[in-house]
């Protein structure tokens, strides 16, 4: 037999799993052999290396038709598909629109802009791709566990109906999953910031930046809203409409943050120089961050209150 | 695109039907090429990339047997329908007849 199928069984085997490798290509080889043969006949004459390839290309590309041996195999499968795709998105979103602060940032006040604002760029190039990386991995496993206990298939509408804790309640209104989604991916990276998991890039200042321990009396209360603000989040996204508790508990828990917010404000000092790198004057680097951070405080207290009024509106108008 | 829309319905619709296919055309015995072509004269054209990984996972499930045998001087592997095979083409057959008839009855 030509060098041709040689050559293609061989790409062929080196993509087959040891054990059916000789058998696939015994067979192919076979099949191969009995079609030439009959173009062969039909012809009259031995065929030429370009009608043998295409005999070749009627079987496939070798790692085609390796790949149809191979057990079907999926990362994630489209059950669960459409909602990592959701989640992707808003964390890569979320993390651009920060990254993209940061850039500018970088651009107008760094000593080398550019030069800065690449560094964010890189900087948070690497934050997406892990935090990519994490939420695959996360939906894989809700994919195969979803597989192995198959509680997709196990839906009961009664029991999503029981509200939470088995409260029931009536709905008010629909959640919109895009809100729920952006909300998550949000609280996420500011808990990951919070508990030092994520560290934001500071060294373009010409300083390293860090939370002075005037915060420490705020660690635990944020940790803890961060933790239950996900629960929360998490159990919009399993059952996407208000109901009264719930949205009570979202007015309880922005007007908790609005207190945080408002101390946070009030608190002198809540960033310090860890290093000095390269700047020539720290001390005008310092007053911009604690501006920006008052700035940043300033409008996340304003967020709140306006969310805590949404859901007081919310509750009246019942 | 319309011309990839109506490639991707095509094969969602050939997919179950060649296993059907292939399922009954072995109450016979047949090894791969005899198979392709006998499907090809009866009007289903399938490639042998296609059809040979679908006999080994019809095989897997228990549906097939097979055999390596000589025949006109070369080694070559001989499929049929299992027991087993035989049973569940029954009801494919069955599930397919309905279906037909109701499509029948909705177009």
């Amino acid at each position: 037999m030509s060098t041709l199928v040689d050559h293609y069984l061989l790409q062929l085997k080196s993509l087959l799993p040891a054990k059916q490798r000789d058998d696939i290509a015994a067979e192919l080889r076979e099949s191969i052999s009995s079609a030439v043969e009959e173009r062969e006949r039909a012809q009259g004459r031995a065929l030429t290396d370009a009608e043998l390839n295409e005999v070749l290309r009627g079987f496939g590309h070798p790692m085609v038709v390796a790949g149809r041996y191979l057990p079907m195999q999926q990362l994630i499968g489209p059950d669960v598909f459409p909602l990592y795709w959701y989640v992707l998105q808003a964390v890569l979103i979320v993390i651009a629109v920060v990254g993209g602060l940061f850039a500018g940032v970088a651009l107008l006040t760094a000593p080398r802009a550019m030069q800065a604002a690449l560094q964010v760029a890189v900087h948070f190039w690497w934050l997406a791709l892990q935090a990519a990386a994490l939420v695959t991995l996360a939906f894989a496993v809700l994919d195969h566990t979803k597989a192995r206990f198959s509680f997709l298939d196990n839906f009961d509408a009664a029991k999503a109906n029981a509200g939470i804790l088995g409260v029931r309640a009536a709905p008010l209104s629909a959640i919109a999953r895009s809100d729920t989604v952006f909300e998550i991916a949000t609280t996420a990276l500011l808990l990951a910031w919070w508990v030092e998991w994520l560290v934001f890039p500071s060294e373009w200042l010409g300083v390293v930046l860090r939370l002075s321990p005037a915060i420490e009396p705020f660690f635990y209360p944020v940790l803890v809203l961060c933790v239950v603000e996900l629960l929360r989040l998490g159990v919009d996204l399993v059952r996407p409409y208000r109901t009264v508790p719930r949205v009570a508990l979202r007015l309880a828990l922005n007007l908790v943050w609005l207190a945080l917010f408002v101390l946070a404000f009030r608190t002198p000092g809540l960033v310090e120089i860890a290093e000095n790198v390269r700047s020539e004057n720290p001390e005008r680097v310092l007053r911009i961050a604690q501006s920006s951070m008052k700035v940043t405080l300033a409008v996340l207290s304003l967020i709140s209150a306006g969310l805590a009024a949404t859901d007081l509106v919310r509750l009246f108008r019942r | 695109m319309p011309s990839d829309l109506i490639d991707k319905l095509r094969l969602e619709l050939r997919r179950g039907t060649l296993t059907v296919a292939v399922l009954a055309q072995l109450r016979a015995e047949h090894y791969g090429y005899t198979l392709r072509k006998a499907l090809a004269d009866l009007g289903l054209e399938i490639d042998e990339g296609t059809l040979y990984p679908l006999l080994r996972r019809l095989e897997t499930q228990g549906l097939l047997t097979s055999e390596w045998r000589e025949e006109d001087k070369r080694e070559k592997r001989f499929y049929k329908l299992s027991a087993e095979g035989r049973t569940i083409l029954k009801q494919l057959l069955d599930e397919w007849r309905a279906l037909n008839g109701a499509l029948d009855n909705i177009v």
